[in-house]
């Protein structure tokens, strides 16, 4: 299984973690600190790495910036700054994803699962054909039908999957409710209502990790809906 | 970068080289001037030779120089030749030479007009000329005339008054007169005073009786008054006779004295002349080598000075002196009878013939001329000194001019290079201190340094003019010290005077260190103090005085010296009275114009401060009086305003930031309380009492999480600390968006939600995750604390505000629990509804919600009445811009 180090200088978080990832048979490595975070790097093989940012010696930030100069392997910054500053700051200098405290358990668990199976599996994609589609973790394939999130099955409804579908295949375009009506019912919109949003949030809801914080299918409220390119 | 700064002893260095380069180039000049011209005495005077040392083509024989040395020579040589004929005989100096004097004075015009003419020794007319001519009087007293004279001043005496008396006048012969004491038969001279002025009175009497019967009264009583004076004879002619055995009458005599004494003068100016040049172009005294062959009535003469031309030259053929010649080098041969011309020279017959024409009376055509330099210049001379000039000088010309050239290209750019440098220093780009450049000299006024450059210009224009005229006399090494000296000296003055307006230009100080501007400045004081002193007893009459003083004391005195205008209307002095009444009236009216002018810039001040720009300040220049202390006062309202302002900001940020502190600190606490009451829920907990617990656990701390992040948010918003990014955004498909989004919320609460939208699009410009929040917050309200099974309306239209079109959109709901509270306190932070303080939200939705509408300019307002719960969001709608 994989090895994961939780870097934290709150004990209890690092063992909260601990219990969930255990549950979940991954090998947990701990430290309280960026230098002991750097020092476990350096003697273990380690896949995935949870770091803080306010920690005493060397912070999350820091030791984020020492790691990416030679290593790649997924880095989830967790810290209870949740301003819009801090968490592009975090991304930007090499953090794959950016979680606030306090943080949903489950949710957590979720990305460490996807973040790994894209880092182990995805790494090296066979050759696609024109009817299947990627979006980061996302992957639809049109003659099976089969929606994918992170190599995880994904059940959708029919209406739901054309809505996903033809967002996906057009990716960074934004559709609105209007044009969406159109193009599934294939029939003009006539004081479109809230149709087309109720099945936006319940494509939502099964895709997306948290739905209130979308990676893929993301609204651009008073625009519309789009699949963010990636 | 390039140092842009030298120190003093640089440019110092610097402007040395300057004054060096200077005399370097008078020196040069110097040398090219004293080398360029050289003299060589000619026959008569020294003449001075240009050697054109940029038409250098080499060989001397060929040069201009030589040219016109040569030339000199050759028009001597002729000019020689033409006196020796007049001078010699047999090639000796003949001094017992008969000279025909009508005949020598007319020689050049061939013919003699005059008959009377009669022939003297050469010797003789040349001492007489030397001696000078006297005069002697012709006076009965002191005659020393020999008789002969007298009878023949006699004879054509007799006949002069004849011819008088035929017209009948009286003759007073004022010029050269002539008188006889001796009283004839037919003469008589009286005095009638010896001491008045040779005045004769001669009575006539005619020689012929019918003469004498005609005129014998008359000619006894006739007067004739006479001055004359005659040449004393110093020396006879050839034949021994005196002059009056030559003449008729008084006219012929007159001529015969004036070719006497114009032969006599020009014979001896000859005379001169060929002392001088007797010898001088000898074959021992010139590298000149000549034979002139004349044609005279005996045969032909010749000139030479070449020794060893065999002595029989008349024997020789003309071809064989010719070839003679052209041995020595430099020759011209020129017969022009045949129009013969050889030479290999730069001379031209045209200049030949020139020259010999100019004595054709003895150069006919039948003559020849060989004329040579001897090109070994075996004799020292001007054609061998102009050789040595024209060798040591023309190769090095150039070499001169380059320095000269070189010298002013050094110093010209040294000049540039020390205007650049001159003044800067260190730290002299800033302003202060820039007047530490300038020198004690540059303090001095402006006029006195352009006077006293005047002055030293014109002493230079003085020495430099004496130098000019006189530059000849001196030495070469006299000339170079002259100019040196001079250009030294010049240099100095001009960059020292230079130099000084440099810096003064450069520390900005020129005008200041002028009279002009010293005068200027103090008029402004004086001036400013004048007006500084009437303001003050202005001030001292004007304030605390009471209103009525102030307002009427001005306007009585308006009134006054318009009436007392007025009045002097019917005076003499109405012109004046008008004229004076208009301009305190035109005075009046601007400043009543100032004033309203600075009230209004008061009132726009105070307009602008009112409209949010707190910043903003009241000029207060140009203003006195009651405005200037309103202005102030406006100034100081505004700095208040800004205070508090600026204060309430920084608080408000300070609150935010210990906000979000904190609100960081109970996060991590809470992660873990979080994260362990979810484990503890995994546990397998068999009593239902426990659970209950861990439940609530866990919804309060959900909750706390919520409360925290809404906090954070809350405190963010009213202290300003979020941007805002602006865009278009269609308020209908939001709405759509949204109500998707809670669709199942509603219905949890079996809300039935009614909807009235616009078909079109509504666009309103705003930031859409925060608009998204102000809906969401809203449809959290609602969710929370509406009345389940109730109907939820929601209502947009389009309506028009101040000239602006906007958008409202209104939701209404019925609230499940009474609303005892004020709507305006719905939007305060912690307030809801009473009761329902104790269950889930935070209490800040609706303030958050309220803020952040404000920020993207709409307005939410919030109605009660009674259980109604009304909401009314307002948008302006979105302008598409100009241009975009």
């Amino acid at each position: 299984m994989a090895n994961i180090l939780v870097c934290d200088d709150d004990k209890e978080i690092v063992e909260a973690i601990q219990i969930y990832l255990e549950n979940e048979n991954y090998k947990i490595f701990k430290a309280y600190d960026g230098e002991q975070a750097l020092e476990i790097l350096k003697a273990e093989d380690i896949h995935l790495l949870i770091i803080d940012v306010m920690m005493p010696k060397l912070d999350g930030i820091h030791a984020t910036l020492k790691i990416r100069e030679n290593s790649s392997i997924p880095i989830i910054i967790l810290s209870a700054k949740s301003e819009d500053t801090d968490k592009i700051l975090g991304l930007n200098i090499g953090a794959d994803d950016y979680v606030t405290k306090p943080f949903n358990p489950l949710e957590l668990v979720a990305r460490v699962k996807s973040h790994l199976r894209r880092y182990t599996k995805l790494g090296n994609l066979q050759e696609e054909n024109s009817r299947e589609y990627r979006v980061g973790g996302l992957y639809i394939n049109d003659e099976t039908k089969e929606v994918l999130v992170d190599d995880e099955s994904v059940r959708l409804t029919p209406i739901e999957y054309n809505i996903l579908l033809l967002l996906v295949k057009n990716a960074g375009r934004v559709f609105s409710i209007e044009q969406i009506y159109e193009a599934i019912w294939n029939e003009e919109a006539i004081g479109a209502d809230n149709t087309v949003a109720v099945h936006i949030r319940h494509i939502r809801e099964k895709i997306e990790i948290n739905p209130k914080e979308p990676r893929y299918l993301k609204v651009v409220w008073g625009v519309g809906y789009k699949i963010e390119k990636q | 970068m390039k140092k842009r700064i030298l120190r003093g002893g640089r440019r110092f260095i610097l402007l040395s080289v300057q004054h060096l380069a200077a005399v370097l180039a008078a020196v040069c000049a110097a040398v090219i001037l004293s080398n360029i011209y050289f003299e060589v005495n000619g026959i008569t005077d020294s003449r001075s030779y240009m050697l054109y040392p940029w038409e250098e083509n080499g060989e001397y024989e060929k040069s201009p120089v030589f040219n016109s040395v040569f030339n000199t020579s050759v028009n001597d040589i002729i000019t020689m030749a033409v006196i020796r004929t007049q001078m010699e005989t047999e090639g000796k100096f003949d001094g017992k030479k008969r000279v025909d004097i009508a005949a020598f004075v007319n020689r050049k015009n061939g013919s003699a007009q005059t008959t009377v003419s009669a022939e003297y020794y050469l010797e003789d007319l040349i001492k007489w000329s030397e001696y000078g001519f006297t005069y002697k009087e012709l006076t009965p007293f002191y005659s020393n005339s020999s008789h002969i004279e007298m009878e023949a001043f006699k004879r054509f005496r007799t006949q002069q008054e004849l011819a008088k008396k035929s017209s009948g006048n009286t003759v007073v012969i004022s010029d050269k007169e002539i008188t006889n004491a001796e009283v004839t038969d037919r003469e008589a001279f009286v005095f009638d005073t010896p001491e008045q002025k040779e005045e004769i009175t001669v009575t006539i009497e005619t020689p012929s009786p019918e003469e004498e019967q005609i005129t014998n009264e008359e000619v006894m009583n006739e007067t004739l008054m006479f001055q004359r004076e005659v040449l004393e004879e110093r020396y006879k002619t050839v034949d021994g006779s005196s002059i009056s055995e030559y003449v008729a009458d008084w006219n012929e005599y007159d001529e015969f004295v004036n070719t006497l004494i114009s032969a006599s003068n020009q014979l001896a100016y000859n005379y001169d002349t060929y002392k001088k040049f007797s010898g001088s172009y000898d074959s021992d005294q010139s590298n000149l080598r000549y034979c002139l062959m004349i044609p005279t009535t005996e045969g032909y003469q010749y000139f030479c000075n070449v020794e060893n031309l065999p002595k029989n030259v008349e024997a020789m053929r003309a071809e064989e002196i010719t070839a003679f010649f052209r041995d020595y080098g430099a020759y011209l041969y020129y017969y022009p009878e045949h129009m013969e011309y050889e030479t290999n020279t730069e001379m031209s017959e045209d200049e030949v013939r020139e020259a010999l024409n100019r004595y054709s009376y003895v150069y006919p055509e039948e003559c020849r001329i060989w004329i040579a330099v001897d090109t070994t210049y075996p004799v020292e001379d001007g054609l061998q000194y102009g050789k040595m000039q024209y060798e040591s000088f023309t190769p090095y010309y150039s070499l001169w001019l380059i320095g000269v050239g070189a010298a002013i290209c050094v110093f010209v750019v040294l000049f540039i290079v020390n205007t650049f440098y001159e003044g800067k220093r260190e730290g002299a780009e800033k302003n202060e201190g820039r007047e530490e450049i300038l020198r004690l000299v540059d303090h001095i006024p402006a006029e006195i340094m352009l006077f006293l450059a005047t002055v030293i210009g014109w002493l230079f224009f003085v020495v430099c003019v004496a130098g000019h005229y006189t530059f000849e006399s001196y030495t070469m090494e006299e000339r170079i010290v002259f100019m040196a000296v001079l250009s030294w000296i010049f240099s100095m003055v001009f960059m020292f005077f230079y130099l000084s307006l440099v810096r003064r230009l450069r520390a900005h100080a020129f005008w200041k260190n002028t009279i002009a501007g010293w005068l200027f400045v103090k008029g402004i004081c004086l001036t400013r103090k004048i007006c500084g002193g009437l303001k003050r007893f202005a001030d001292r009459v004007y304030n605390d005085k009471s209103l009525v003083v102030r307002t009427w004391g001005p306007y009585l005195f308006f009134l006054a010296v318009n009436l007392f205008g007025l009045g002097i209307l019917f005076t003499n002095f109405w012109i004046l009275g008008l004229l004076g009444a208009a301009a305190f009236d035109l005075g009046v009216g601007v400043l009543q114009f100032r004033m309203n002018r600075t009230r209004q810039q008061i009132i726009d001040g105070i307009q602008t401060i009112r409209e949010g720009n707190i910043t903003y300040q009241v000029d207060t220049t140009d203003m006195y009086g009651d405005n200037l202390e309103l202005a102030n006062a406006v100034n100081s309202i505004g700095d208040g305003i800004r205070a508090a302002v600026e204060t309430s900001m920084k608080d408000e940020r300070l609150k935010a930031d210990l906000i979000t502190n904190v609100s960081h600190d109970i996060k991590t606490p809470l992660t873990s309380i979080i994260n362990y009451v979810d484990l503890i829920k995994r546990e397998d907990i068999q009593n239902e009492r426990v659970k209950g617990y861990i439940d609530i656990l866990d919804a309060k701390s959900q909750r706390l999480k919520q409360l925290t992040e809404d906090l954070v948010e809350a405190s963010k918003i009213s202290s300003g600390n979020i941007v805002y990014q602006f865009e278009r955004i269609n308020f209908v498909e939001l709405i759509h968006q949204t109500l998707g989004e809670f669709s199942e919320k509603f219905e949890e609460k079996n809300l039935d939600i009614i909807c009235r939208l616009p078909e079109e699009a509504v666009p309103i410009e705003a930031d859409s995750r925060r608009i998204w929040r102000v809906i969401e917050n809203l449809y959290n309200n609602i969710y929370k604390y509406a009345l389940p099974g109730t109907r939820v309306y929601m209502d947009m239209e389009k309506c028009m505000e101040n000239g602006q079109e906007c958008v409202l959109f209104s939701v209404k709901n019925i609230s499940a629990q009474p609303l005892n509270i004020q709507a305006d306190e719905l939007t305060e932070r912690f307030i809801r509804g009473d009761v329902s303080r104790s269950t889930e939200g935070s209490g800040l939705g609706l303030s958050i919600a309220k803020n952040l509408t404000e920020a993207q300019n709409g307005s939410f307002t919030i109605y009660l009445d009674g259980d109604l719960f009304k909401v009314i969001l307002k948008f302006p709608l979105y302008k598409r811009k100009e241009g975009a």
